[in-house]
């Protein structure tokens, strides 16, 4: 895309007929129509920097969505600023930006990921194996190293076996859910279609803080994933591929297009199956697939009710399968080793590796693959060198924003998606932050409930309200104005989101705030007891907590989203 | 498939639940229906279910606690509403949002009928956690731009049931939810005042609105509430009068009935205030050296008998009430037929419907809409031509958005209207060629071989002479003569007949034209020629104006019939009618509206008698009429405001409004229905079935002696087959469409669907030649003017009088396209002067690409800008006399 640097009159001056026409806007059915909101708004962006509000009446007459409608899409991604000019200025730190600071996590788009002087010892590097070994801009050098081996096996197989030699290996989503893939794969593949056509879509909206396992796989060797997605797209009989990619990972893009027009060319897609990229507009919950789905019918990406599922009803209401870029990369490896191969690593209910992202306080930061039933300790220790400068660990936070965090003493807890289940941190899609021991858990709580209530979308009272007032009893607490009832409303709040919530993200938006009340008590009693915080990072203001100052949260709210009218 | 039946068990007792076929439904619904209460906030029966507040939780054997509003009920469901875990869950929720509320119940006019404090009530509060809990008190402005309701943010409890409202029932989509988390809020495009966003105004949403956040800025209360049908258009709602003190002070929709199912616009809801305007009549006024001034009931009655007694014969003219009762109508045409003994008694049918009464009696044999309101849903194909529904119709219009998102629409207007946002195709063509068109697509259905043969040869006539003419018609001419591209009108054409069944809507964008009959006929054609008549969901529904224009001419208030369509001209019918009536009765035809008025020109007719129609304004060429009222030599009006008709009196007559008196109105389906008396009349006004009676009584007249309207009624069923089954007493259990042909006849919501009322018993086919409209642009007046109704507005007098529909459409505009206006040099907003070859007028601009270019609309609202100084009466249609309102060829000049 053109980026044209930021000018006043640019709104007045954008075409957008014609970028509709770039868009292939013009051989989309009118029920589709509305899937080229969102390309359209960032086409919009990308060109001016910000979207004019007035340019929205002319987008919602060339696609004829009502003109509130557009305005909630635009106001419901953060990826579009919406202004009525030109800004003076670009927006503050994102949210993300402060917490990667706070956490001592490398900014995902200034991230080196494979850093061949880095030695990680213990490694299983089967999915990486290419990785950092091949350009990946040019096919021949991936397909030198086995690429497509695969699906050339495959395409001589029934869809029936390859959904069977998935379901042997065992492979489970990689993306944080853990839901068994062949499953997946058997209702989409029965799942009627009205008119033939089926979906999958890759999920590479990787939002997890300091995950960065899916970019590092889409930017390494992008021909794993494509080709795990033809094999998918053979099994499930789609027609229709996609790659849903996270907003930040723009630079991404040329790689991925690259990497798809050569694999087009040398015909491995494109023929009944082809793939097309998606440039998401932000929102972590958009990582969940209903919601997902929606934002790519334009719609604010906000989960949906199930059932139906999207196996049976997803995209368009046709049948959808949505799997993780990892669980996509395992498939060519299992279909050309077999699924014995696989599962030959691994514990009982969690087979084969893990590809993990160690950040934060830890020595050797990077993204590693480790066969799965190893400790967190070998991990911690051995994969990863132990402490950053060589400080002792606390804990280390896993399972993304919404998981928990596991104490030291819990180190030696192997890595399964069942273990970790056990000591209330999930190993979710692989991320793992390392916290020092002059990390404050109130403040590491509270940092993760920021996160929960600037992503929550708002749908349902549980998740728009409960982690906004949970966000302002942490905020108490860091302040040293909170109180020991405190602590019981904490929990009463997030048992009633876990029962109350329409959708996983508010189910689990208390858990890194409870796991930490959970495993840290003590910590959290001196900051209400004795107004002390023991690791020394709260700064205290005197005094009692007084309702009426509770709109702080209003101020800190608007500042954070960026957005003006 | 019969309905399924499955049992559940909800908190141990056994619930039997009977499944709609092929549908499902959720747990709280089936509770609430057995009546076991489970709190909610978010959900409403009208509306999917969203699963916003949480509030519904219940705990299912084997499932945990879900929403019961999201989970549909299945055999041998078991499930508790009153657990610990459930309680804590909606209890949690409850607190937040209570957290998240103004605390000032007191002074919130919701008060008393909130759901959050009902809610409250059964849920409760735990004291501890609660006070533990933040106080978020947002402080987000308070929309006071609309004129009739309030949105305050700060009440808002997200439940988006007002989000739902305007987008599945209305299909308007004002307002959406924007941005997310904390931020969410419910709001217009660009989070404007809703004033400036598409809203309409329905009040839909306030009235579902479970917390203060919508309310009506009328907030007294009723005193008690009166079931009554709306004056406004045809469709007919029904609704609840709310009175205070003999003041209306609520509208509420009435969910039951079948017409509106609860729904109303922003005239039905909140245009009711001219009923206690201070400018409405409360005594007789006679004019007395110009100037009015109030005499006695006595005094006045007295007058008018006398006077009219030197009237008698056909130089009478009596002009009824399509905003009157029927049975006001009927003592109408009476006292003109057997008192004054002429047969010219007309309504303003005759400017509007009158050709929709030759053209589909000519056609299928009955001057009525073929298909009930509830048809247009279900049908697979509609055809709006010359109907701006919306705005005219607008809880028809409603249905029309509703129906369009699962059927194909197909919209011919010279404007781009509203509907043309929801329509699969537009045809926007040159006003005055509707036959072209019709008969174009008639060419290509026939050339398509897309035609219905064996529903022609059953139950058609004349089929060998219309394929002759259709195909005559050639499609590069059609196009050319219509301004609509050929690949247009053939898609139309494919669209409608291969997509039954079809409904065909139309209104006045049809008929007033020089040859308004033929357009009609022209719809009929093409309904009959794809086998959509008589089954339902298809058939030709003509959305008809007022609100009893259809009763008006059932009821006889038309110079060739008696009540029922029965014809003067016929000697049997006359024989029946003299008989019962006791009088010998004019043979001939009497004259219409139009006739009656160029006849006064001519001082063949010298007194006029004009209940509820405001001729000096609503016709056209105002001041040819107003001219030849001024030559009238007795003149009453009978009205409820000194319209500007009245103005033209030696007498003016004060009646009572719909609010003041029993009676029956028809709707546009032919469903007569209960007009009821919520408030004594205002002043000194009467009924005006009173009136006249009175009249008629002063003049000797016998049979003149009704009690009540009931008995009027209970006459004109005695004399017409098609209304044998009407009495008060029935229609008090709810609306009968006539045909009801006994007191057993259950009614007719199909016509035509054995055979067609034409005296072969079937349909004609009309073999129709194309006529240019009248008028044509010249290089003097280079624009085609057409005319149409607003949203805001119904005629003259009534809206006008309600300040905030005065608010929401204040004054008269002229559109025009933003290519004539850059050649003209005016800028939107600009006072131009628009003139034509009968008059001119100063009016501001409105620039705007929903007209065509070369093309101008106005509406016709406003006595001080009266558009009809343009439109002109040379030519009426031949068969209904109604005049050319849509086409009028004008010039637009800056000042």
């Amino acid at each position: 895309m053109n980026k044209t640097p930021c000018n006043q009159n640019l709104g007045a001056s954008l075409n957008i007929q014609l970028i509709l026409k770039e868009l292939d806007f013009e051989y989309c059915s009118e029920k589709e129509r509305p899937g080229f909101l969102i390309p359209l708004l960032r086409s919009i962006q990308d060109r001016l920097g910000y979207v004019p509000i007035e340019i929205l009446s002319q987008v919602s007459q060339a696609l004829n969505l009502p003109e509130s409608h557009v305005y909630s899409v635009a106001t419901f991604y953060p990826s579009f600023l919406l202004f009525t000019k030109a800004p003076d200025q670009t927006p503050n730190h994102t949210l993300d930006e402060r917490l990667e600071a706070h956490f001592d996590i490398q900014h995902s788009s200034s991230l080196k990921v494979f850093d061949p002087s880095r030695k990680y010892p213990g490694q299983m590097r089967r999915v990486l194996a290419r990785c950092g070994e091949i350009n990946p801009l040019n096919i021949e050098e991936a397909i030198a190293q086995g690429a497509y081996e695969a699906l050339k096996k495959v395409i001589t197989l029934s869809p029936e076996a390859v959904i069977e030699e998935v379901r042997q290996s065992g492979i489970r989503g990689t993306g944080g859910a853990g839901f068994p893939t062949a499953q997946k794969w058997k209702f989409a593949r029965e799942a009627k279609s009205p008119d033939a056509i089926k979906y999958l879509i890759c999920n590479a909206a990787e939002g997890d803080l300091g995950a960065f396992m899916d970019r590092a796989i889409l930017e390494n060797d992008p021909h794993l994933v494509i080709e795990g997605m033809a094999i998918a797209a053979h099994a499930i009989g789609a027609t229709k591929g996609y790659i849903y990619l996270r907003a930040e990972y723009s630079k991404v893009i040329p790689v991925i297009e690259t990497a798809l027009q050569q694999a087009t060319e040398q015909g491995w897609i494109g023929k009944g199956f082809d793939i097309e990229l998606f440039h998401a507009a932000g929102m972590y919950v958009c990582g969940e697939e209903t919601a997902l789905i929606n934002s790519m019918e334009g719609k604010p990406g906000r989960p949906r009710l199930r059932p139906p599922f999207p196996a049976q009803a997803g995209l368009w209401n046709r049948p959808t399968v949505v799997n993780n870029v990892k669980t996509l990369a395992h498939i060519p490896l299992i279909l050309k080793n077999g699924a014995a191969w696989f599962s030959s690593v691994g514990t009982e209910r969690s087979k084969g590796t893990a590809i993990l992202t160690l950040t934060g306080a830890i020595a050797r930061p990077g993204v590693v693959e480790v066969p799965m039933g190893i400790t967190l300790k070998e991990i911690i220790y051995g994969v990863g060198g132990g402490g950053k400068n060589g400080k002792k660990i606390k804990a280390i936070q896993t399972g993304g924003p919404l998981g928990g965090v596991i104490p030291e003493k819990l180190f030696t807890t192997p890595l399964s998606f069942e273990a970790m289940a056990a000591v209330r941190s999930p190993l979710g899609s692989g991320g793992i932050i390392v916290l020092a021991e002059d990390t404050c858990m109130v403040s590491m709580a509270a940092h993760f409930t920021e996160f929960a209530q600037a992503e929550s979308c708002g749908h349902c009272t549980p998740c728009r309200l409960g982690t906004t007032q949970l966000l302002a009893v942490m905020k108490d607490l860091t302040l040293g104005q909170g109180e020991e009832e405190d602590l019981g409303l904490m929990e009463s709040m997030a048992e009633a989101m876990r029962w109350g919530s329409f959708c996983a993200f508010g189910q689990s938006a208390a858990n890194v705030a409870l796991s930490a009340l959970f495993h840290f008590r003590e910590e959290f009693e001196a900051h209400t007891r004795q107004k002390i915080c023991p690791a020394g990072q709260c700064r205290f203001h005197n005094g009692f907590r007084d309702n009426s100052q509770a709109n702080f949260l209003n101020h800190s709210l608007h500042a954070q989203k960026g957005k003006s009218k | 498939m019969t309905p399924s039946t499955l049992s559940i068990s909800i908190d141990g007792q056994s619930i039997q639940v009977q499944l709609p076929e092929g549908k499902t439904v959720s747990i709280l619904r089936v509770a609430l229906a057995a009546g076991i209460y489970i709190p909610h906030l978010c959900d409403h029966p009208d509306l999917t279910p969203a699963g916003h507040c949480r509030l519904c939780m219940v705990e299912v054997e084997g499932r945990g606690v879900v929403a019961s509003c999201q989970l549909d009920v299945s055999e041998g469901l078991k499930l508790r509403t009153d657990t610990p875990n459930v309680q804590k869950a909606r209890q949690v929720a409850l607190e937040l949002m209570l957290s998240n509320h103004p605390q000032d119940c007191l002074s919130c006019q919701k008060s008393g009928h909130c759901k959050l404090q009902e809610v409250t009530a059964f849920i409760g509060v735990d004291e501890v956690r609660f006070k533990q809990m933040r106080t978020l008190t947002p402080s987000i402005p308070v929309d006071q731009s609309n004129p009739f309701f309030t949105r305050d943010p700060n009440r808002c409890v997200h439940c988006g049931i007002c989000v739902r409202t305007c987008d599945e029932l209305q299909g308007v989509h004002a307002i959406d939810t924007a941005y997310s988390g904390y931020q969410t809020s419910i709001t217009t495009a660009g989070s404007q005042s809703i004033s400036l966003s598409v809203c309409e105004s329905c009040g839909e949403c306030v009235t579902r609105c479970p917390t203060g956040a919508l309310v009506n800025k009328q907030s007294r209360l009723p005193a008690k509430e009166v079931k009554t049908t709306c004056t406004y258009c045809g469709v007919g709602c029904s609704l609840y009068l709310g009175t205070r003190g003999g003041e209306v002070v609520s509208v509420r929709a009435d969910a039951e009935n079948k017409v509106n199912e609860g729904t109303l616009c922003v005239k039905g809801r909140y245009g009711y205030s001219f009923i206690n305007s201070p400018e409405r009549l409360k005594t007789p006024l006679l004019k007395k050296n110009g100037k009015f001034e109030p005499i006695s009931w006595d005094e006045a009655l007295d007058l008018a008998a006398k006077k009219f007694s030197r009237y008698k014969g056909e130089q009478f003219a009596g002009i009824g009430s399509s905003r009157a009762t029927n049975e006001e109508n009927y003592v109408m045409q009476k006292f003109v037929r057997t008192v004054m003994q002429t047969n010219n008694v007309d309504n303003c049918a005759r400017l509007c419907h009158a050709p929709t009464m030759t053209g589909l009696t000519r056609s299928f044999g009955t001057a009525g809409g073929t298909n009930p309101l509830e048809d247009i849903e279900g049908a697979k194909c509609i055809f709006v031509i010359g109907s701006n529904t919306t705005e005219a119709h607008a809880v028809a219009g409603v249905r029309v958005r509703r129906a369009a998102k699962n059927a194909t629409l197909i919209v011919a207007d010279p404007r781009k209207i509203v509907l043309v946002k929801e329509a699969d195709l537009w045809l926007p063509l040159r006003p005055g060629t509707d036959v072209a068109l019709l008969m174009g697509m008639a060419r290509v259905i026939l050339d398509e071989n897309l035609h219905d043969l064996k529903f022609i040869q059953d139950r058609c006539d004349g089929f060998e002479e219309f394929f002759k003419v259709a195909r005559s018609y050639d499609l590069d001419w059609v196009a050319q003569t219509t301004g609509v591209e050929k690949e247009k009108i053939i898609l139309a054409a494919r669209l409608y007949a291969k997509n039954a069944p079809a409904l065909i809507m139309y209104s006045l964008g049809i008929t007033e034209h020089s040859h308004g009959t033929e357009n009609v006929q022209a719809i009929a054609n093409l309904a009959m020629l794809t086998g959509n008549v008589g089954k339902p969901h298809a058939g030709v529904m003509p959305m008809r104006g007022q609100n009893n224009v259809q009763g008006a001419c059932d009821m006889g208030c038309i110079p060739n019939a008696y009540p029922g369509s029965q014809y003067v001209e016929k000697e049997e019918v006359r024989a029946k009618f003299e008989k019962y009536w006791g009088v010998s009765l004019p043979p001939k035809n009497g004259l219409t509206v139009m006739e009656m008025l160029q006849a006064a020109e001519k001082n063949q007719v010298k007194a006029f008698y004009i209940v509820g129609m405001d001729p000096a304004f609503s016709v056209t060429d105002v001041q040819r009429a107003q001219a030849a009222l001024k030559k009238s030599e007795f003149t009453v009006v009978q009205d409820i405001f000194l319209t500007g008709t009245a103005q033209f009196a030696d007498l003016v007559l004060p009646a009572a409004s719909f609010a003041e008196k029993d009676g029956t109105f028809t709707n546009l389906e032919r469903r007569v229905q209960l007009v009821r008396k919520a408030l004594d009349p205002i002043g000194e006004s009467k009924p005006d079935w009173w009136i006249v009676c009175q009249i008629a009584k002063r003049m000797g007249a016998k049979g003149f002696d009704y009690k009540n309207s009931s008995e009027i009624l209970a006459e004109c069923a005695t004399l017409t087959p098609n209304f044998a089954g009407l009495s008060f007493e029935r229609l008090e259990k709810g609306g009968i469409q006539w045909p009801c042909l006994g007191p057993d006849h259950p009614g007719t919501p199909r016509l035509h669907t054995q055979k067609f009322n034409t005296p072969s018993g079937k349909g004609q086919l009309a073999a129709l030649k194309y006529k240019p409209a009248f008028e044509a642009v010249d290089s003097s007046y280079p624009i085609l003017l057409t005319t149409g109704r607003s949203l805001y507005h119904f005629h003259l007098a009534m809206t006008t009088k309600v300040e905030g529909l005065m608010q929401l459409h204040p004054e008269e505009l002229v559109w025009i396209h933003p290519e004539d206006a850059k050649n003209l040099k005016i800028q939107d907003q600009e006072l131009v002067k628009v003139s034509s070859r009968r008059g001119e007028m100063k009016v501001k601009a409105k620039v705007t690409d929903q007209v065509q270019k070369g093309q101008a609309f106005m509406t016709f609202h406003f006595y001080d800008q009266p558009t009809n100084v343009l439109t002109h009466q040379e030519a009426l249609d031949p068969y209904s006399k109604t005049p050319e309102f849509k086409v009028t060829a004008i010039r637009i000049e800056r000042l």
